[in-house]
């Protein structure tokens, strides 16, 4: 087979137009909107091809969010496959975790989880609150929070749910949309985004003055240019993000800066006359829900180069579940933080484990590193291991042997090991006495299936780390209890 | 051609539009969706012919299909990079319009991406060339034309 190279496709350029429609349209969907503006600026012909809706806007909303959701079931009445495309442009970076940023001094801030999901359904994006079980297992709770969704007058219509009790799962937004709907329960909210790693959800009162992005991301630009974005809470989440809003976390203190001179920018505050200040007022005392921040968790799943990295839950010491993020930094160090709501407000600041160095040990590894994992408890649910657990004090040599079998048949076979610390002792030196550079000295085992455990030379136990999401599903979700 | 006699009972015979005959597997064959009907009522005599498809063509869909690695998508995706790396322009859009005719599951998508890529970023002169558009905007049109089309997505960047 040599001479197979037909001589006839070297003269001219094949023309777009030799092209079957359907393979056109493939082409194009390949493309992104200000590529597809620009290709419609090269004849009529093409004009209208770009302008088709149901052709080329249907191909491109297919392209990148067919898998994801049912487009078909979005567009209705005025909405078009243009009109979708624009909305799901805008929304399609709130898919995955964020946190609420700052605690804004409200009970209800503070009674529900900070950490939010988003996900595709057939016909909106849903966000839910997601929070460790109480129960002891593995259990996530999700309770509703948010419902994106267009209404088939083309408008966007954003629902929160204050209670976490209406039912995230129905086809809300096919049956029972409408401003009549159950608005005891749900209140009708703005979202609005500020870069890509921040949005404010704030209840619509009717009266809320919209701007135009453009002006939002201006003064998103001027208010941040004087503050310090590196995130000195350390979480170092941002990382990998380019543009405004680069830092996945910002300090508090700047978010409610910024918060503020969106809050002021309609009317600078020296001339607000009084009548508009008691309007104010009023305006505020209706609200039934305190403007949210969240900031995107953005690296929440590991990848090849980073194995570690991402959110993960496990059982740790008080055998209660608890979420645990594991950041990279850019030179080559890790720290793992605890997510969530925890009465001691500082307690999610300092890390569970940190390197600054994450060079793994291969097997096969000396005698003594063998030992130090060999003998450990793997913390787990309650119920799978209760007869183990009710046999406490786990220090109890004759616990070994039940250990050891326990151990082998969950069959955690370790790949690799990663020397880690914990800054615990270093805070507190007054429980130990003298810090005991021992009592911060930690490991990572990694397995072959991919996980990993934790845990610490001065206690006897690892702590599981188990995936939180699977196909950008959250795993072994339950519903809120009813009370 | 390399088959001289046919090692199966039960291979197609495909012919190209430039008059050579490849025998190929039902299991190749039938993921050309367009001649998936015909490869049901012929036997190891019939021979479809392909109108629109040149030897060259075929012979890259037939490399394709039988190389494609079956598991792992990282796999698959260095496949398909190895695949295109060598193909000009032209050798792209002719190979296009040949799978775009049979309907090859899975390869339509990559060559259309393929090609869509090479106009990426250019400017509307580089993708009039390119795909031998003629211009029949008068400058005033063409410039309101670029106006209008203004609109997508303020601010927005992409990625």
């Amino acid at each position: 087979m040599t001479n197979l190279k037909d001589s006839n496709d070297t003269v001219s350029p094949l023309s777009f137009t030799e092209f079957p429609e359907d393979v056109q349209l493939t082409i194009l969907s390949f493309l992104t909107p200000s590529e597809i503006t620009n290709f419609a600026c090269t004849s009529k012909r093409f004009v209208s091809l770009c302008q088709n809706d149901t052709k080329l806007w249907f191909t491109m909303c297919h392209r990148r969010w067919g898998p994801k959701t049912h487009i078909n079931k979005w567009v209705k009445g005025k909405v078009t496959f243009k009109l979708l495309y624009r909305t799901l442009h805008d929304w399609d970076n709130l898919i995955g975790f964020w946190r609420r940023s700052g605690n804004q001094g409200t009970t209800t801030a503070a009674a529900t989880p900070s950490l939010v999901f988003f996900e595709w359904g057939p016909s909106f994006i849903s966000g839910s609150r997601v929070s460790p079980s109480k129960t002891g297992t593995y259990d996530v709770i999700k309770s509703p929070f948010l419902w994106m969704s267009l209404s088939s007058e083309g408008q966007v219509v954003n629902y929160l749910d204050p209670s976490g009790r209406v039912d995230l799962n129905s086809d809300l937004f096919e049956f029972g949309l409408g401003f009549g709907f159950s608005e005891n329960e749900l209140i009708p909210v703005n979202v609005s985004f500020m870069g890509k790693t921040h949005f404010i959800v704030e209840e619509n009162l009717n009266v809320v003055c919209s701007s135009s992005y453009e002006q939002r991301m201006h003064e998103f630009s001027r208010s941040s240019s004087g503050v310090n974005l590196g995130g000195d809470d350390g979480f170092g989440v941002g990382e990998n993000v380019s543009g405004i809003g680069s830092s996945g976390s910002l300090p508090d203190r700047v978010v409610t800066e910024i918060y503020q001179r969106f809050a002021n920018r309609t009317s600078p505050g020296s001339d607000k006359s009084r009548k508009q200040r008691r309007k104010e007022k009023e305006r505020l005392a209706r609200r039934k829900f305190e403007p949210e921040h969240f900031v995107k968790i953005v690296n929440c799943s590991p990848t090849p180069l980073r194995p570690l990295q991402g959110l993960w839950k496990g059982i740790c010491h008080d055998l209660s579940l608890a979420f645990y993020l594991v950041a990279y930094d850019d030179i080559g160090g890790i720290a793992c933080r605890l997510v969530g709501d925890y009465p001691d407000y500082f307690s999610s600041y300092a890390p569970v484990f940190w390197t600054s160095k994450a060079k793994f040990l291969e097997s096969p590894f000396s005698m003594e590193e063998e030992s130090l994992y060999d003998s450990r408890i793997h913390l787990r649910p309650l119920q799978a291991v209760n007869e183990i657990y009710e046999q406490f004090p786990f220090s109890d040599d004759e616990v070994v042997n039940q250990i050891q079998q326990f151990h082998l048949s969950h069959n955690e076979v370790v790949h690799r090991i990663l020397h880690v610390s914990s800054h615990y002792d270093l805070v507190i030196p007054e429980l130990g006495g003298t810090i005991n550079q021992r009592n911060t000295k930690g490991r990572i085992w990694q397995y072959l299936s991919g996980t990993f455990g934790f845990g610490f030379v001065h206690d006897n136990f690892v702590i599981d780390m188990k995936h939180i999401i699977h196909d950008g599903c959250i795993l072994d979700a339950v519903k809120p209890s009813a009370n | 051609m390399a088959e001289k006699a046919s090692p199966s009972s039960n291979s197609i015979s495909l012919k190209t539009v430039d008059g050579k005959i490849f025998k190929v597997s039902p299991a190749i064959a039938n993921q050309m969706l367009t001649i998936q009907p015909l490869i049901k009522d012929s036997d190891s005599s019939t021979i479809i012919s392909l109108p629109d498809v040149a030897a060259f063509h075929l012979t890259k869909i037939i490399e394709y299909l039988e190389g494609k690695p079956a598991a792992a998508p990282s796999a698959v995706d260095a496949f398909e990079a190895q695949f295109v790396k060598d193909l000009s322009p032209e050798e792209l859009k002719g190979l296009l319009i040949a799978v775009g005719y049979l309907k090859v599951n899975g390869l339509v998508d990559l060559m259309a991406n393929t090609v869509a890529k090479l106009i990426e970023n250019k400017s509307v002169e580089y993708v009039r060339k390119f795909f031998g558009v003629v211009n029949d905007f008068t400058p005033a049109e063409e410039a309101k034309c670029r106006q209008e089309h203004a609109w997508a997505f303020d601010g927005v960047d992409e990625d």
